[in-house]
């Protein structure tokens, strides 16, 4: 289901659990049914990678700036660069630069 | 609302910020005092951090960061680990009638749970001085292949049961999950 049906129909009861993804803001919207406590809800990552792969290493333009294993939070900081606790979970991963140089 | 000091005591840090403060265990609130100011010297205790209005970014705590400010945005910040409750916006109790809870959840790291208790009155008596309430309590484990979030509703010492409550997870993932399943029915 969209999340704009989702939102829409916020106020309504719903007979069965409906979800929807957010790309842009990265989160799951689950609609539950009426009465529907106690509850459970077993969510399943989509990736049947292992988790527990080994060294993955940031490139940053030709530059190696900072690395982290599988489960680490990776922090950096210098004059130029500030990435902060980029949570590695698998392979591949993305760095978030928060401050460039002014 | 409380100074992080009484959260965080071990941690000196905190002693002095006369700036930021705490709403809840889960909420770090730092708003900005100086007129023109375009960021704002932020400390996070232990933990890790993440920026209530832009969910994807996150930051290691026991550390000060210079974080970017604008007019629009309070800087606002959630603990990994919590849920937050939240409901619309009303002008008065019952203006929308079967208006959804929404849990917001940001799971804890693998291994680990997050829970929440949310107590709720008629909000309209004064009952609840005789413990006429009732309690949802929310638990979110994280683990290697996924979520596992529960929703227990106890109605306590007299308060009858709404009927209808309509109750919504929202939860802060990587990416699109593969499935969702709902008291072992997808």
């Amino acid at each position: 289901m969209s999340l704009d049906k989702l939102e829409k129909g916020w106020y309504e009861i719903v007979e069965k659990a409906v979800w929807s993804w957010d790309k842009p803001t990265g989160s799951c919207w689950i609609k539950l049914p009426d009465n529907a406590t106690p509850t459970e809800i077993i969510i399943k990552n989509r990736s049947n990678e292992p988790r527990n792969l080994f060294l993955t290493a940031i490139v940053f333009g030709l530059q190696t700036i900072a690395w982290a294993q599988t489960g680490e939070n990776m922090i950096y900081k210098s004059d130029s660069y500030s990435i902060y606790n980029n949570r590695v979970e698998q392979a591949g991963f993305k760095a978030t630069v928060l401050r460039l140089p002014g | 609302m409380r100074a992080l000091m009484l959260e965080y005591q071990d941690d000196p840090e905190t002693f002095n910020l006369n700036s930021q403060f705490l709403f809840g265990k889960e909420l770090l609130v730092a708003p900005v005092m100086e007129q023109g100011a375009t960021s704002k010297k932020i400390y996070l205790p232990e933990g890790e951090w993440i920026d209530f209005n832009h969910p994807q970014k996150s930051f290691q705590g026991k550390q000060w960061i210079d974080f970017s400010v604008s007019l629009e945005i309070s800087p606002v910040f959630v603990k990994r680990g919590s849920i937050i409750p939240q409901m619309p916006v009303m002008q008065y109790i019952g203006e929308k009638k079967n208006a959804p809870v929404w849990f917001e959840v940001f799971p804890a790291s693998e291994g680990r749970s997050a829970t929440f208790t949310l107590y709720e009155d008629d909000g309209e008596t004064n009952n609840y001085k005789k413990d006429s309430c009732s309690k949802t309590e929310v638990k979110c484990i994280s683990a290697k292949e996924g979520w596992n979030v529960s929703i227990h509703r106890r109605d306590e010492k007299g308060r009858n049961p709404e009927i209808g409550r309509n109750i919504g997870i929202k939860i802060h993932l990587e990416q699109a999950p593969q499935s969702i399943v709902l008291n072992s029915a997808n």
